[in-house]
């Protein structure tokens, strides 16, 4: 029974590496389509004003698409990788989850020698830079809170 | 005159973790830090750079810096957009879609008329090695340096090998005499740096590669800067100061 169990998921798990494989081209494809787009839009000799509201419409759907598709992150990272230029270390997420949490402490009127206090811990604990965000958010936050702050949203996906 | 020029720094500020981080380090070795902010239309919430400001005065006292916002808009469409007939033929899609670079030049230029202006020699802003625009490009750092050179002036980049300054802000912010909690508040930039960072990723390099990318991103910005010269010597308040350093 178990071993017809593997068996039967064998060739299931292959379609579906098989489509994430082809999804994964599929997605550069058109990334690499709009690229093109965008490459060729731009030669074209506009106004001025023209091509600031070319450049704030391009920004806004950026931002919508780096938010709700997190398969934008993992491109933008890999190509970071492939060409040396940019973050190259899977930095976006903790640099943001960090952003939010010192964010929300501000608005939440946290003390900074509170701050401190939970930072020196994260110091002595020898937490990696890339989980400070969520060390900090734990210690100050309750759960729910914590995992609200540290959620990232499409608005919080500013550069890249 | 001389005294000064050792004793202040201008620091291109955005209010950002690099350069709040760059403010920090520069107030604690330079008597003044001059804090130049700059802005173009698609900047948006510009007063934001004044929270880590405030909070940089509340730590070192007000008179340790001076604050500077300077609209960078028509050097920014004079570099940007050249001469459309040639910059095709020489650049291809490059120029037009180099919006950063452009942008970035205005503000160097911007920057070494307010040095000129006042008498200052040190310049330094938070570029870093993660950073993904023209400017920042490990090829393009000693470019720029030169062209302040060519002013007088000493162009740094402290920070451009750190990986989390905003780590480096946060734990010296909490380690100064009155605790102070910093983070990123900047400006940000409404679709400008779009143009060139999905044209890269998704167009240039994959097409032509990063070899390709320094070869043209140099020659635009050497023929670029020859712009922003001409610029610069027609604004300085003194021509012959600016022509007399080269």
């Amino acid at each position: 029974m178990t071993g017809g169990g593997i068996q039967d998921l064998q060739p299931f798990v292959r379609k579906y590496l098989r489509f994430v494989g082809k999804a994964s081209v599929l997605l550069k494809l058109v990334a690499y389509s709009a690229g093109a787009v965008i490459a060729y839009v731009n030669i074209l000799p506009i106004p001025w004003s023209a091509r600031l509201s070319w450049a704030r419409f391009l920004y806004r759907v950026s931002i919508k698409t780096t938010g709700y598709l997190p398969w934008v992150w993992r491109f933008v990272e890999s190509q970071n990788v492939a060409y040396e230029m940019g973050k190259r270390e899977r930095s976006y997420q903790p640099i943001l989850q960090l952003q939010k949490v010192l964010e929300y402490s501000s608005v939440s009127n946290i003390s900074a020698e509170r701050m401190k206090a939970v930072v020196v811990q994260a110091e002595s604990e020898e937490i990696a830079e890339s989980d400070l965000g969520h060390f900090i958010a734990n210690r100050l936050f309750c759960e729910e809170t914590a995992k609200r702050v540290l959620k990232i949203s499409p608005k919080d996906s500013q550069t890249w | 005159m001389v005294e000064r020029m050792r004793t202040e720094v201008v620091v291109q500020f955005t209010g950002g973790k690099d350069s709040t981080y760059l403010a920090l380090l520069m107030a604690r070795k330079f008597e003044r830090v001059h804090l130049l902010t700059f802005h173009h239309s698609l900047i948006k919430d510009v007063e934001k750079v004044s929270t880590n400001a405030h909070k940089l005065a509340r730590l070192f006292g007000t008179g340790k810096f001076e604050s500077e916002t300077v609209n960078v808009e028509n050097l920014l469409k004079t570099i940007y957009q050249g001469d459309f007939f040639k910059d095709l033929v020489r650049y291809g899609s490059y120029g037009p879609n180099n919006f950063c670079g452009a942008c970035r030049l205005a503000m160097v230029s911007h920057t070494i008329l307010y040095c000129l202006k006042n008498g200052i020699t040190c310049v330094c802003d938070g570029s870093n090695v993660s950073g993904f625009d023209l400017s920042q490009q490990e090829w393009s750092v000693p470019v720029i340096k030169k062209f302040y050179s060519d002013f007088g002036l000493s162009y740094d980049v402290p920070l451009y090998e750190n990986r989390r300054n905003d780590i480096e802000l946060l734990k010296s912010g909490l380690d100064a005499d009155d605790p102070t909690i910093f983070f990123r508040s900047q400006p940000r930039c409404e679709g400008g740096g779009h143009f060139h960072n999905i044209y890269l990723r998704c167009y240039f390099l994959p097409l032509y590669g990063k070899e390709a990318l320094k070869k043209i991103g140099t020659r635009w910005m050497m023929d670029r800067l020859f712009v922003c010269r001409e610029y610069i010597r027609s604004r300085a308040g003194s021509p012959s100061e600016a022509d007399s350093q080269e």
